[in-house]
């Protein structure tokens, strides 16, 4: 085979697995993108839900072995969807007895202001389940035993992990729920509603709080079983939350802020960047990519790729 | 003209009580353990003041102060350990590369606000650090000067570290105070609370953002290269990592936000708190130390939303002058600033009404 030839061979197989990694990472972005949508608040402790619904799903799987009778196969997978409502409930919680105080109708009157406290909540939130995670999980890294990480398919020359292939399915079909649920439901009407103008809203009847505490529990399960999903191919430890916040973060804003499908596309940006980076730039340089075309997308198109012009201000 | 005059002394005489006593304390010390702490109090809290001149003043959230700090660092440190320059030379060159840095990163972040400016400021520090990762600068020590140590900055005594941090973060003071007391500051305040009505008023907002940007960097930059003097080990993470940038924004919201004394008593709370937690209990139970400071932080930010320094002042304003004070929140509410009315009046015009 020619010199070329690999290199189309390199340049298919970086995007395929750019692809893969970027649904997962497009699924996770969609979650930070239904908070940071909804209400408008920066959370620094997304990551760390992440890392939740990693050790959730891990536990679920091979620490008490619940779902072992599901098979090697089956079981990951579906200890990845429930560690959504776990942490579904966590967030709920979470945002009923502190967010709550910091976020909702007093922000909405003084949109400047009230962010100074939600960072310092959302970061000491993010410390105390880094580290809360440390204590109870252990410093040990841990990955979610499948047999799937380690096989692959093979289309023509190009290997799909299978893990990721069923992640990225996974974390498709998520996405396409989630649509469902924002599009054709009375309940994810209210919340885009709430996203959209908060009085408004409050006027004709939708419970702004009930709609708010809703979303942060959405937005961290959804984020929580992609977790679970990226945990059957990538090894996790307590920290990993505040890398991949940032990541998220990079995602959401590419996608535009506010547009909580936007914030896919950001997502699988992002992983295609990552990605594919690697055919013209050293390993280690990955994530520099991601940040500078981060930077270069918002430069040049400040509300992002489906962002509304007037939110920039 | 008298009055501010007077608000002035105040202040600069408030700096020097508090230095002395601070480095009196730092003097009586004799445990080197605690005098690094003390050390570190004064470096945290130069970053916070460097972040508050920017984010506090203006309002547009800085997440990526890291990379000022970074690169203040990093000067510091190459120009040591490659072209042997003395960090006496290296701290403001690294000062000047901070500036430069901020000069650069302004002219294109500016153009975009709120979380858009935030958010893409936190891509700056974590770009370089991979670059700098990949530069082949992983781990790179200070090495000892065994001739002429006080040439290179390098002390036995910690105490002499101690003394110079606090001759930074004192000029960062003084600077902060005059930014806050100056058309500077009124415009940077202007511009946090409408920035296209302060336009329209005529202030030209690009410059003093950009003026307050390079500012903000230069303490940042001095900030990180004090810190490579004291640690002697700088590495990407430890400098350029997310904790740095959340640490300043951390002390400054903390201690409050808009005002030169908020960082600092910010710093002098969270370091302390951080550092022995560490000490006390980062050994029976790792993790148990991260998980109190967070507590500590989401309690604090619970019961004085806007930072301790003006929870503090208003009990004390309402000891005072409780007539006064008892009538400002009300007409505040009514024309919804809420309690956020106050961190917008900079430390010198309460005086001006304390003096009045």
């Amino acid at each position: 085979m020619t010199d070329w030839q690999w290199l189309l061979i390199d340049f298919f197989q970086a995007l395929a697995a750019g692809l893969l990694v970027g649904g997962t990472y497009g699924l996770m972005c969609v979650g930070l993108g239904i908070i940071f949508g909804v209400m408008r608040v920066v959370n620094f402790a997304h990551g760390d839900f992440m890392m939740l619904g990693m050790y959730v799903a891990y536990y679920l799987v091979t620490g008490f072995g619940v779902l072992m009778f599901l098979g090697p196969y089956v079981g990951p997978v579906v200890g990845a969807a429930l560690a959504g409502p776990v942490v579904y409930v966590i967030g709920w919680l979470l945002h009923k007895y502190l967010i709550s105080r910091v976020t909702g109708a007093r922000v909405i009157s003084a949109e400047a202001e009230g962010h100074y406290a939600q960072i310092i909540l959302t970061l000491g939130i993010a410390l105390v389940l880094a580290n809360g995670g440390l204590i109870l999980f252990g410093s040990t890294p841990l990955s979610v035993q499948t047999p799937l990480s380690r096989e692959s398919w093979e289309i023509g020359l190009i290997f799909f992990n299978q893990a990721r292939a069923v992640g990225f399915v996974m974390a498709i079909l998520c996405a396409i729920g989630l649509y469902l649920f924002l599009t054709r439901t009375n309940l994810g009407k209210a919340l885009r509603a709430a996203a959209d103008n908060p009085i408004a809203a409050a006027y004709v009847g939708i419970d702004v709080d009930r709609s708010h505490r809703i979303a942060f529990g959405l937005g961290v399960g959804i984020t929580a079983i992609a977790g679970g999903l990226f945990a059957m191919s990538q090894s996790f430890q307590p920290y990993i939350g505040f890398d991949f916040v940032i990541v998220m973060y990079a995602g959401v804003v590419l996608g535009g802020m506010g547009s909580i499908l936007g914030a896919f596309w950001g997502g699988l940006t992002i992983g295609l960047v990552q990605q594919m980076s690697t055919l013209v730039l050293p390993y280690q340089l990955q994530n520099t990519a991601i940040f500078v075309v981060f930077l270069i997308i918002i430069f040049f198109r400040p509300q992002g790729m489906f962002g509304r012009v007037w939110e920039r201000t | 003209m008298a009055s501010k005059r007077r608000a002035f002394m105040q202040q600069y005489a408030l700096i020097a009580i508090f230095a002395v006593v601070y480095l009196v304390i730092g003097f009586l010390v004799r445990n080197s353990y605690y005098q690094l702490m003390m050390t570190l109090v004064l470096i945290w809290g130069t970053m916070g003041l460097g972040w508050n001149v920017l984010s506090g003043y203006s309002g547009m959230i800085s997440f990526g102060h890291a990379a000022f700090f970074g690169l203040g660092a990093y000067t510091v440190t190459i120009a040591f350990v490659k072209f042997g320059i003395t960090p006496w030379l290296g701290i403001p060159l690294g000062v000047l590369v901070g500036v430069i840095a901020g000069v650069l990163i302004g002219i294109p972040t500016f153009r975009l606000r709120g979380h858009y400016f935030a958010l893409s400021m936190l891509a700056y520090p974590l770009a370089m650090l991979y670059v700098f990762e990949w530069l082949g600068y992983q781990e790179v020590s200070l090495p000892m000067k065994r001739e002429n140590p006080i040439a290179y900055m390098q002390f036995t005594d910690q105490r002499a570290y101690m003394v110079i941090s606090m001759i930074v973060m004192v000029a960062c003071m003084i600077i902060s105070l005059h930014v806050e007391c100056s058309r500077f500051g009124r415009s940077l305040l202007a511009i946090k609370q409408n920035q296209p009505a302060a336009e329209a008023a005529g202030i030209n907002a690009t410059r003093w953002k950009m003026y307050a940007m390079m500012l903000s960097a230069g303490m940042a930059a001095a900030a990180g290269g004090l810190y490579a003097i004291i640690l002697l080990v700088v590495t990407p993470q430890t400098v350029f990592g997310a904790l740095v940038s959340a640490q300043a924004l951390i002390v400054a919201l903390f201690g409050g936000v808009g005002i030169f004394w908020g960082p600092v008593v910010g710093s002098a709370i969270l370091i302390p708190l951080a550092e022995t937690l560490h000490a006390e209990l980062g050994h029976i139970l790792p993790g148990i130390q991260g998980v109190v400071y967070g507590l500590a932080i989401i309690v604090i930010i619970l019961v004085a939303p806007d930072g301790i320094y003006w929870k503090v002042r208003d009990r004390i304003m309402a000891r005072r002058t409780p007539a006064k004070v008892g009538a400002q929140p009300r007409l505040a509410e009514q024309i919804s600033i809420a309690a956020d009315a106050a961190p917008e009046s900079p430390s010198c015009l309460w005086s001006n009404d304390l003096a009045a």
